[in-house]
């Protein structure tokens, strides 16, 4: 019966290595104390050069497409037309995607550094489409607004203590707030005047879904945890 | 059938008039495994023991006090086929709630994944050392286990890896048919769960050893243990959960246990107890090992206790490149003045 001195352990008849160590019992040197050892088998990239490399891959990806849509557009149209689009398209969504791996410890920062991205595609699209006409009268308000409402809808997920319907009745009643504010915008531009119509009908269909939900949610102890509908 | 390369191979469950359980042999070893539709790991020792009965027969050897074993032919009394749930159900209030539980952060095996080692112990040696700390041999196996994941755990810590998860909980199935006057041979278990907040800091062992014995007398009391029986049969008695289609059932349930069920526990200990057979057979059966059920991807490792013939068989199965779990127990129960021994059991790819 051969020994493993460091494991500890008496190995059977036909146990040339340990199987716990791996080791050769018999070859006492490089032996050591499993205390202090860490799990030697994880291997994984640490998170900030998984953020980083992703990052690296997203540029590469978004470069190429900014390259392939302008030499397109100077080809086939002898000019830069559409691509002045596609490029800015292009370069928020990298930009968002950049402050999403580098700012993403402080929510409020990265909240307002992608508004201020958004904004900034917007103003320029704005500015080659039409030489500054819908940005400050629409815009501006519509994609302020839609940044405020999913703030708060962030805010009361990770505000709520029990997680289920109530969320999507708060969903649900951000949706309509929002096709009001987009009404308001849209007819302040067009004529000068508020006339609610079509987000009225929204908001009146699907608030008393919103409140079902609520019912079931606070009143009734329903749909909370799917664990606790299903008794694990 | 002959044993294949690797034990506890998947049961197609899904497919029709497919075998839920099978006896597969390998020179002097027979093996049965079922799955735990059929019963637990009560009723397939039984079930073994009934198998052992007939085969030494056959072989012509003449066994003529059989004892308790159900031996083929007898009536087959309804109490066998009863289910131990609905009979011993009652409405109680739902068991309290658990949080998620740390997992083993070790990476899998290529597949098969699957790896068994077994060490055998001196049933003597380990009662003594747990009598001395005035404790079972499982509630002291399972403060073991608790100190090896502690240590595991730390170690992580201590290198900055942060996990929200700081709670270890290992899963025990209790025999129900203890608790209850039934003899059936279908599953009649259920699990309890102690668990160790590393939130309040490191433990020492004697704190381990005392948290899990207070623990475990409290939840496997019946009236507590009762409280679980209750949740998991009226979770079937529900008028949507009747209504609802067979396979949208098995899709949520199925989906449900992998998200959420087992994160509620790190790891497995399941001890199975004395096996005792016959004189006459004893002579004929060297061993007697229990795997246990192969663990999942979240858990990774599980174990399994069985005693026979004054020998403490401990089985581990574990799906990861790293032993250290079983290095720490055994390291420990070695430093406690446990002989252990790691057993060479042939079962391929292991070790």
């Amino acid at each position: 019966m051969i020994l493993c001195h460091n494991c500890g352990v008496e190995l059977d008849e036909g146990l040339k290595i340990c199987p716990l160590c791996g080791r050769d019992p018999e070859n006492k040197m490089g032996q050591e104390q499993i205390s202090g050892n860490y799990p030697s088998d994880i291997i994984q990239l640490r998170k900030k050069e998984n953020r980083r490399y992703l990052w690296e891959l997203s540029g590469i990806i978004a470069f190429s497409g900014i390259i392939v849509c302008t030499l397109l557009d100077l080809l086939t149209g002898k000019g830069l037309n559409w691509s002045l689009f596609s490029d800015i398209s292009i370069s928020v969504v990298w930009v968002i995607l950049t402050l999403y791996l580098f700012a993403f410890k402080n929510p409020l920062i990265l909240g307002i550094l992608q508004l201020l991205a958004v904004l900034a595609a917007l103003f320029l699209i704005d500015l080659i489409a039409t030489g500054r006409d819908w940005f400050f009268p629409v815009g501006l308000p519509v994609t302020v607004s839609a940044f405020i409402i999913s703030g708060t809808l962030i805010i009361l997920y990770r505000a709520v203590r029990l997680k289920g319907l109530n969320l999507i009745a708060s969903a649900i009643i951000a949706l309509s707030v929002f096709c009001i504010v987009t009404e308001i915008v849209f007819d302040k531009y067009r004529n000068g005047l508020t006339d609610l119509q079509w987000s009225l009908i929204v908001a009146v269909s699907i608030l008393p879904v919103a409140l079902l939900f609520y019912f079931f949610h606070y009143r009734l102890k329903k749909g909370n945890r799917l664990d606790s509908f299903f008794h694990i | 059938m002959a044993e294949e390369e690797i034990p506890c191979t998947a049961f197609a469950v899904n497919r029709k008039n497919e075998p839920l359980y099978r006896v597969i042999i390998s020179g002097k070893r027979i093996s049965v495994e079922f799955t735990h539709i059929l019963t637990d790991g009560g009723g397939a020792i039984e079930y073994l023991k009934s198998l052992l009965f007939t085969y030494l027969t056959l072989t012509g050897i003449h066994i003529t006090s059989p004892g308790d074993i159900i031996l083929p032919g007898t009536p087959v009394s309804e109490e066998e086929y009863e289910d131990g749930y609905i009979k011993f159900f009652q409405k109680l209030p739902p068991p309290p709630k658990l949080i998620k539980a740390w997992h083993l952060p070790f990476m899998l095996n290529e597949r098969p994944r699957l790896r068994v080692l077994t060490a055998e112990v001196g049933v003597d040696e380990i009662l003594e050392i747990s009598r001395k700390h005035n404790v079972s041999v499982t509630e002291y196996f399972v403060s073991v286990y608790f100190l090896a994941l502690q240590k595991i755990f730390m170690t992580g810590k201590t290198k900055g890896k942060k996990d929200k998860r700081k709670v270890l909980r290992i899963e025990i199935p209790v025999n129900m048919r203890k608790k209850f006057p039934s003899r059936t041979m279908r599953n009649f278990s259920l699990f309890v769960l102690p668990e160790i907040d590393v939130r309040l800091g490191a433990y020492t062992f004697e704190e381990i050893l005392r948290s899990v014995h207070h623990q475990l007398q409290i939840i496997t009391d019946i009236k507590q243990i009762s409280r679980f029986l209750s949740s998991n049969v009226s979770y079937e008695k529900k008028l949507i959960i009747r209504v609802m289609p067979l396979f949208i059932k098995k899709m949520v349930t199925a989906a449900i246990y992998r998200k959420l069920a087992s994160k509620r526990w790190t790891g497995m200990v399941t001890n199975l107890g004395q096996v005792t057979l016959p004189g006459e057979m004893e002579k004929m059966v060297d061993y007697i090992d229990l795997i246990p059920t192969p663990p999942n991807n979240k858990v990774k490792s599980g174990c399994a206790l069985v005693s026979y013939k004054g020998r403490l068989r401990i089985t581990f199965c574990n799906i990861t490149k790293s032993h250290e779990v079983e290095q720490y127990i055994f390291r420990h129960l070695s430093d406690a003045g446990i002989h252990v021994r790691i057993l060479n059991n042939n079962l391929k790819p292991g070790i």
